[in-house]
């Protein structure tokens, strides 16, 4: 279920994955977002694919989204959110594993 | 760039448009911000949020341009009946001139098309949304009295206009 939660973003799914990873270590609003993505990660998302992938995640209650503070609306993770953030890394680092394995055999 | 917010649906800039604006005055603009904002506005039309889909009101279409569209069609019936049903034909010769006019022609015809389609974009609501590898749409209908006016009148001119062109031109 949880895993499929983000399974289901399409196109949106590795934005999705940075806004959850970014939004893990404190609530932070889309131009915030944005920056850490590039400044941290070397990942561009413009601001049409990051609203995409906030909705989706509001829309599941994996975020919520805080009052505005001038003119900047902060989203915060969810405890669902958080539950589905760590299953999902934690599938990702099985996979990881694999493959560095894999590779280190071959 | 930030033009290209106008291009999203009302409901999406109900909810993000404020804090995309104050976003997009912190970052340069380029083809690519652009073209990333264009697909965000193609989705967010196929793809309307759980909340938007709640709370989205029906378009406010003014009922005025519809009754303005009906207008000569009406007075043409009107004239018509009034000559070939009650034998009054003075209004009707008298404008005789415009209704064989291709203006006139137009006018008439037009505009219950005219009225009819701004009735159903006051009336009709399509939400279309993605679910799974399914696009769902749902029909809404709102039902107000000035523009059910315009629907019902705009149809029945219609039906009258497509009705005497049959039986003129394809069963006489």
């Amino acid at each position: 279920m949880s895993a499929q939660l983000l399974n289901d973003m399409g196109r949106f799914l590795e934005p999705a994955l940075i806004i959850l990873v970014a939004l893990a270590d404190g609530p932070r609003h889309g131009y915030a977002i944005m920056d850490e993505a590039g400044e941290r990660w070397g990942y561009a998302v413009g601001p049409g694919t990051l609203y995409g992938a906030l909705g989706r995640l509001e829309d599941q209650g994996l975020i919520e989204a805080l009052p505005v503070d001038d003119r900047r609306r902060p989203y915060r993770l969810t405890p669902e959110g958080r539950a589905v953030l760590r299953s999902h890394l934690r599938g990702m680092r099985r996979i990881a594993a694999h493959g560095l394995r894999v590779l280190r055999a071959t | 760039v930030r033009r290209l917010l106008r291009l999203y649906p009302a409901w999406w800039r109900r909810r993000y448009g404020e804090e995309v604006e104050a976003l997009l005055e912190e970052i340069e603009p380029s083809p690519r911000l652009a073209v990333d904002l264009f697909r965000g506005a193609v989705d967010a039309w196929i793809h309307p949020r759980r909340e938007a889909r709640m709370t989205e009101p029906y378009r406010r279409v003014p009922a005025l341009p519809a009754y303005l569209a009906l207008l000569a069609p009406m007075l043409f019936l009107l004239t018509v009946l009034l000559k070939y049903g009650l034998g009054v034909p003075g209004p009707f010769d008298r404008l005789e001139g415009f209704w064989t006019s291709v203006v006139g022609e137009a006018v008439v015809l037009a505009g219950p098309v005219l009225a009819l389609a701004l009735s159903a974009l006051a009336i009709v609501r399509v939400d279309l949304r993605r679910e799974e590898a399914s696009l769902v749409g749902r029909l809404s209908l709102r039902f107000s009295a000035r523009h059910l006016v315009t629907l019902v009148l705009s149809l029945a001119l219609l039906v009258t206009f497509v009705v005497y062109f049959v039986s003129e031109n394809l069963l006489a």
